[in-house]
């Protein structure tokens, strides 16, 4: 019999006992680093070795799934492209009116100061890592500190809203998407006789909650919400989503309103941060 | 080469590899909301073929990787490294004494081993929408457990039966 066999667990065992007490230390330091908003080098040499290889993969996976969509999506492109040409003569006339309204919004922004907030360059990034624990909705971006990005960054689609960043790496960072749980947004009806303010919170499905509605609140179906720039971390008016469903709340004090996003987190592919 | 150190060449490797279909793959891999998580799926099934020492240290670059990748917002970060290196050593430990190398052993583990991680993960950091969060641990378990056999037999095929214990 070996020595080893012969010896107590806690001595043969010793490994566990180090890797535990590693774990919870890494952790704890991990913590302490991101609330001080700074970078943690294990999470960071960590990502150097893995993005790399994983954004190279992803990209050669979606470029060969565009390459075959036709194969197994032949009839429903065709109907697809039918119905897409039908959506962009509406858009057209849409857009002509839309750009009267831009004239007139340009001009009364320039004059709130709003300018700056609104030119500042946009950093593009591709989405190296999309949920890649199916617990948390986060995404890992292929842009970080030295590109500009910060903790609390907000991350834009064409689309709308997509969420913060909460932690930067050199060549990465970490985005909280809408979705997540822990994801919560001041967010406001768009249409001009309600503007009613509420927070919109996900909690890891599909649609997002808005709440803290109280029950004169005037929201309805369709309604586009934006964000209401209150909170501090992201600017005001960039759109969040549709809402979906509005019911009055148990107590019948307050509203509880579902929203659809207007991004396509299952879909995201580049996205661009508001450093 | 040296068994045991291709071994854990072959488990490095492997969990490299996870790592990178994880990030690549797993979300597009969602199916009716569920979805797989192959560092937990690698590690189990990795620790079937290694002492309990190693499986432990397989379970921590396991939870590592995945705190890395999938970094959680506010805290969590060393819960994912914790609880996949107990649910890892676990699994190593039972191996030594209970479990034989089987293809059945090896769907059972990838089950209840992910239930369990999460399970752990959940005591050392508590999630908000308790509903939400029992549905995906489920589906994710459920979705383990159907790639379980074909990744144990891959990962037999690479690393051999597993060794009795003084071969370690």
């Amino acid at each position: 019999m070996r020595s080893e066999e012969r010896s107590p667990n806690a001595r043969r065992y010793w490994a566990v006992l180090l890797f535990v007490v590693l774990g919870t230390l890494i952790g704890v330091w991990h913590n302490n680093r991101n609330d001080r908003g700074a970078q943690d080098y294990v999470e960071g040499g960590v990502r150097g070795v893995v993005a790399p290889p994983a954004n190279a993969l992803g990209r050669v996976s979606h470029w060969f799934g565009a390459q075959t969509y036709w194969l197994f999506h032949g009839h429903a492109v065709a109907e697809e492209n039918q119905k897409l040409k039908e959506r962009v003569a509406e858009l057209e006339g849409e857009n002509a009116a839309l750009r009267e309204m831009q004239i007139n919004y340009d001009r009364l922004r320039d004059d709130l100061s709003f300018v700056r907030q609104d030119g500042a360059p946009k950093i593009a990034a591709d989405v190296i890592t999309r949920r890649a624990d199916p617990k948390f909705d986060t995404l890992l971006i292929s842009r970080g500190s030295r590109d500009g990005v910060k903790p609390n960054s907000v991350v834009v689609t064409r689309n709308g809203l997509v969420g913060r960043v909460f932690e930067v790496t050199p060549g990465t960072a970490s985005v909280l998407m809408l979705t997540d749980q822990k994801s919560g947004v001041g967010a406001r009806v768009q249409r001009p006789e309600s503007r009613a303010v509420g927070v919109c919170e996900g909690d890891n499905s599909a649609v997002l909650m808005l709440l803290g509605l109280s029950g004169e609140a005037d929201i309805k179906k369709d309604d586009i919400i934006v964000t209401s720039g209150l909170g501090g971390i992201y600017p005001k008016g960039l759109v969040i989503g549709t809402v979906l469903e509005v019911k009055e709340d148990e107590g019948n004090v307050g509203k509880v309103v579902r929203v659809k996003p207007r991004v396509d987190f299952d879909h995201l592919e580049e996205v661009y941060v508001l450093p | 080469m040296n068994p045991t150190l291709r071994r854990r060449l072959i488990c490095a490797l492997a969990l490299f590899l996870a790592a990178l279909v994880q990030s690549a793959w797993a979300d597009a891999m969602r199916f009716h909301g569920a979805k797989p998580d192959f560092l937990v799926l690698v590690a189990l099934l990795g620790a079937m073929f290694c002492e309990a020492n190693e499986s432990a240290a397989l379970g921590f670059f396991a939870g590592l990787l995945m705190a890395c990748l999938a970094a959680p917002p506010t805290s969590g970060f060393g819960s994912l490294i914790v609880s996949r290196t107990l649910v890892a050593f676990g699994v190593g430990w039972l191996e030594e004494r209970i479990f034989r190398d089987n293809a059945l052993i090896a769907v059972i583990v990838a089950a209840c081993g992910t239930a369990l991680a999460e399970g752990l993960f959940f005591v050392f950091t508590p999630q908000h929408h308790i509903g939400h969060w029992l549905r995906g641990v489920g589906l994710t378990t459920l979705y383990n457990a159907l790639l379980a056999l074909p990744l144990y037999l891959l990962i037999r095929r690479c690393l051999g039966p597993r060794p009795r214990p003084d071969e370690f």
